[in-house]
């Protein structure tokens, strides 16, 4: 999913990172990307092969909604937008990676 | 709304590809920006961009696949699985689709059949408006007093009053002659081509406009066509345009001579057109202000007492029948009032307070074979739809069966992860599959068998076609799905049910489930028998009463007796000639070698014909209210012998009675029986005809002879002499002559001695009486035969049913009967504890099929013949048959279980 970091426990946090972005409007996919790559420090970088499908996957759950739009540079990009239901399952996420990180957390620190 | 867009990715792959393909497109290209951005050459961004992206073609069908989901993919290996499970068990899949190809097959051919001679639309411009005043196959001119009751046939004029009577709620209302006319064909643009016969159809002038029918070619028949005094015009048929006129388009305008009248031909009819009846299509349609040069008759168009015309009306739109036959009966009854004087009898006024008009249904047109095969057709409908519930409770045994056979792997399935509605949609897409395959054998099956059936039923020439039409279809599809539904639900929703660990523990003895599904395949053995008796009960009841009807006495000898029918008529013979001519035939035809006498008459036995008239007898007094309706034939000279007929008393008419003698007639004893009992019939006088003069000396009595049903008492008939008669009507006659060898050389003889003596007068094909008596019993035999043979079908089904079941329980039971063994119990014991459950089935199938089979019986009572409802012998025959098939199939599980060596059961344990 990630392509130089893999560990186990991030698998998963793709939609949320997808979602996360997505708070910040509407974007398309090489958005993303960079948005991701950057926020990170350039230390995650999502894989275009994973993202698409996963895009594809969340807006048929109704996660996200897609348009096409034309960019600056008169480019046709489909661009993505949170919807109502994705903004809660980001909720829901969110929450989730809280609680494993936390847990995680505390095994580490256990001494 | 996520199906929504799946379903549409599915059915429209191209577009989801291509939105992928747009997406990736616009990503690689901003991926080249950013990195020649950075510094690197622009053909190395391009390949860095590509490898960073990866195979495109596997992102596609990743993405895509998302969209898709599992929902197609699963449907697909659903299928695939089914496929090869199917293949695994040969022999089961064959049965299966077997028995669903006849259930379905049967089904859909007589629905084809039932569709082809009940159901099928007129062609022609909305049927659904179209009304009958009758719908009764009989068809003939009635003369005297008016009708009563129901209004079958009218009179010229009370059609005229109808027609113009414009309250009613009719668009128009069209008049046709009740019954066809035989006329010969001259064409004087072709002098060789011989004189040919040919059927018209005498029509008001508003018929094809009534009927909603455009012509092919030409101009329809008009209103002004039909005036008094109008030139004689004709359409003709397709047919006859194809066959006779070489569809030359310039046969329109030309003259044709029909009868002895020249014609002009205006029209063709369209190809499908073929008339309100469902027979043979006539070749003509002539306004009724011919009617007199068509049928060489008097003109019956202004007699007030002649009742000849049938109806068939157009409703205008929005209106319903009943209001409007309501209003026609209304109108009908003013006329008659008006028409009855000023003092009309207190007998008349009831007469005319209890006419009527009814309107029949005109989708359809009318249709003899209607009326014959409508109840027939109707017992067979329910025939096969037991067929089918008897069908599909054998596959639903049969995949309850595999079921408990495949209670491992379904467990094992179940197990490893597979949800329980996967399993049940994997075993439903089995039995769907079954039901698909099935449906399309059985379609087969019935386009051919249709076919066969309606080929039997009604000649080539008919416009009846068994055509599987949409509605046929989208009923088989029905049948075949709601059948797969059927029962595949069971078997899958117990097999889904299943106890894991007890199943996977103990593969054969099924698990839990087995006392649940053995219930099942009981209740469906018990069914199988319940129809199975119903069927066989039915099926020996329609044979015997065939039986019955076959060997009913006729009164006649019809082996080796040979008709044609003459039509001097149609070559311009009057009377006297044409008597002069017969009487010569006969005696030149009853000389020939192969024949020993001949005879004529003006109708034979089973032909179809019948001819009243008002007839008085001289020593009988007739109630107040009866009006005696005589049938008289005229006949020639050897009658009685020709045909087999015992001459009771007296003598027969010979050949002293000619023009000039004394008027003579033969009675046959139902008459004695009814107008002279206890009194010497011979010499007393009778009367038929209209003036109420006793002008016939009875000289003999001759046995009863049935002339059509054979299963209603002989009416009184009265036989007049034929070389005395000289009138109009009784021109046409048949021809009869009792063979000495066989019937071809006498045919040949026949034509020769016609060619010779009259050359100019048109002669149907000679027929044998037999295959005319035959004809009558057709659609009793093929009831009968169709009900047995489904019988037949139901019993093989049973059978097979009743196998399984038994042997899948012997195989459940190895261990239990290994043990019992092992205890002491011997064969005598295993033996009778199976047989005992076989008994125990069929007469449990017994209990439920009888009292339906009596039941059902009753249901077709009226159309079986010396049989009763509740006969003894088809309920024993059944009992018979059912046991023997319980035997046969229940003999072998129950010969396998005592074999079951108990160390080996035990060891499976």
């Amino acid at each position: 999913m990630f392509r130089r970091r893999k560990p186990d426990a991030l698998r998963g946090t793709l939609d949320l990172l997808i979602l996360k972005t997505l708070t910040r409007g509407p974007q398309h996919g090489y958005g993303i990307v960079s948005f991701v790559h950057a926020m990170s420090d350039d230390e995650l970088r999502v894989e275009e092969g994973s993202l698409y499908p996963a895009l594809h996957r969340m807006e048929q759950s109704g996660w996200i909604a897609a348009e096409w739009q034309l960019t600056a540079r008169n480019r046709r990009a489909r661009v993505y937008r949170l919807t109502a239901r994705g903004r809660a399952r980001l909720a829901e996420e969110r929450a989730e990676w809280t609680r494993l990180t936390a847990a995680v957390g505390k095994v580490l620190r256990a001494t | 709304m996520g199906w929504l867009r799946r379903l549409a990715n599915t059915l429209l792959p191209d577009r989801a590809e291509r939105t992928i393909d747009e997406e990736t497109r616009f990503h690689v290209d901003e991926l080249i920006d950013e990195l020649v951005r950075g510094g690197m050459p622009a053909a190395e961004a391009r390949r860095e961009a590509r490898r960073r992206f990866g195979n495109p073609r596997a992102l596609r069908e990743r993405t895509r696949d998302a969209d898709v989901h599992r929902w197609l993919s699963d449907g697909a290996q659903d299928l695939r699985f089914a496929v090869r499970t199917l293949l695994k068990s040969p022999g089961f899949t064959l049965v299966a689709i077997v028995t669903l190809a006849l259930g379905i097959g049967a089904n859909t051919a007589i629905f084809t059949l039932f569709d082809a001679l009940l159901l099928r639309p007129l062609p022609v411009a909305e049927p659904s408006r179209l009304v009958l005043f009758s719908d009764e196959a009989g068809e003939g001119t009635s003369s005297g007093s008016p009708p009563t009751g129901r209004w079958i046939e009218f009179s010229n004029e009370v059609y005229r009053h109808l027609r113009d009577d414009v309250s009613l709620g009719f668009s128009s209302i069209a008049a046709v002659r009740s019954g066809e006319t035989a006329i010969l064909v001259r064409r004087p643009d072709a002098p060789a081509a011989q004189p040919q016969r040919a059927q018209a159809h005498l029509v008001s002038g508003n018929y094809f406009d009534t009927m909603g029918v455009a012509v092919a070619r030409g101009r329809a028949l008009t209103l002004d066509d039909d005036r008094a005094g109008a030139a004689p015009v004709a359409v003709v048929s397709d047919g006859f345009w194809q066959r006779t006129l070489q569809s030359d388009p310039a046969a329109i305008g030309r003259t044709i001579v029909l009868n002895q009248t020249a014609f002009t031909i205006v029209g063709v009819t369209p190809p499908e057109f073929f008339g309100e009846r469902v027979r043979r299509a006539p070749d003509f349609w002539m306004p009724l202000v011919f009617q007199p040069a068509i049928e060489l008759r008097p003109s019956v168009l202004d007699r007030t007492d002649t009742y000849w015309l049938s109806l068939i009306g157009r409703l205008a739109p929005g209106q319903s029948r009943t209001r409007v036959a309501t209003a026609a009966t209304g109108s009908l009854r003013r006329f008659l009032t008006a028409s009855a004087g000023a003092a009309p009898s207190a007998e008349r006024t009831a007469e005319i307070r209890d006419s009527r008009i009814e309107l029949s249904d005109g989708a359809s047109g009318v249709s003899g074979l209607r009326s014959t095969y409508a109840q027939p057709l109707r017992v067979l409908l329910a025939v096969v739809a037991l067929v089918l519930l008897l069908a599909c409770a054998n596959v639903a045994n049969l995949l309850l069966t595999r079921a408990t056979a495949r209670a491992g792997e379904m467990a094992m399935r179940t197990a490893l992860g597979a949800g329980r509605s996967r399993l049940v949609r994997q075993l439903l897409t089995e039995s769907l599959l079954l039901a698909v395959i099935g449906a399309v054998c059985g379609l087969l099956l019935a386009s051919w068998t249709s076919r066969a059936l309606l080929a039997q039923i009604v000649s080539s020439s008919a416009p009846v076609r068994a055509t599987l039409n949409a509605g046929v279809l989208a009923v088989t599809a029905a049948i075949a799905i709601a059948a797969g539904l059927l029962f595949g639900t069971v078997p899958a929703l117990q097999a889904s049910r299943l106890d894991l660990v007890a199943a996977i523990r103990t593969r054969h003895s099924g698990g839990l489930g087995g006392a649940r599904r053995s219930r099942a395949a009981h209740a469906l053995v018990i069914v199988q028998i319940a129809v199975s008796v119903v069927l066989v009960v039915g099926a020996v009841l329609f044979a015997r009463s065939l039986v019955n009807l076959q060997r009913q006495t006729l009164g006649f000898d019809a082996d080796g007796v040979l008709l044609a029918r003459l039509s001097p008529r149609l070559a311009g013979y009057a009377p006297p000639a044409a008597t002069a001519m017969y009487r010569s035939l006969q005696e030149r035809i009853a000389a020939l070698p192969g024949v020993r006498s001949a005879t004529f008459a003006r109708y034979s036995p089973f032909g179809g014909s019948r001819s009243v008239h008002g007839g008085h007898v001289e020593g009988y007094t007739s109630g107040p209210q009866e009006h005696i309706g005589l049938e008289t034939v005229q006949v020639g000279p050897d009658y009685p012998v020709t045909l087999g007929i015992a001459v009771r008393r007296g003598r027969a008419i010979d050949v002293r009675d000619k023009e000039g003698a004394p008027r003579v007639a033969m009675v046959n004893e139902a008459f004695v029986h009814r107008y002279l009992p206890n009194v010497d019939p011979i010499g007393r006088r009778v009367g038929v005809s209209d003036d109420r003069a006793l002008d016939m000396q009875i000289v003999g009595v001759i046995a009863d002879a049935r002339f059509r049903d054979a299963d209603k008492a002989v009416e009184p008939i009265v036989f007049t002499a034929m070389l005395q008669e000289n009138s109009q009507f009784a021109l046409d006659c048949e021809l009869a002559l009792r063979t000495g060898g066989g019937a071809a050389p006498a045919a040949a003889e026949l034509r020769a001695a016609v060619a010779e003596i009259a050359h100019d007068v048109p002669m149907n094909d000679p027929r044998t009486l037999t295959s005319q008596v035959a004809g009558a019993f057709d659609s009793q035999r093929l009831a009968a035969r169709l009900i047995a043979a489904f019988g037949l079908l139901a019993l093989t089904l049973a059978c097979v049913g009743l196998y399984g079941t038994i042997a899948q329980q012997v195989a459940q039971r190895t261990t239990e009967l290994g043990v019992r063994m092992a205890l002491g119990a011997d064969r005598a014991g295993v033996l009778r504890l199976v047989l005992g459950r076989i008994v125990a089935l069929v007469a449990l199938g017994l209990a439920v099929g009888l009292p339906a089979a009596i039941g059902g019986s009753r249901l077709v009572a009226s159309q079986l013949f010396g049989v009763g409802a509740i006969d003894p012998m088809s309920i024993g025959a059944a009992i018979v048959a059912l046991v023997v098939v319980a035997a046969v199939s229940g003999f072998v599980p129950a010969l396998r279980a005592t074999r079951i060596s108990p160390v080996q059961a035990l060891r499976g344990e």
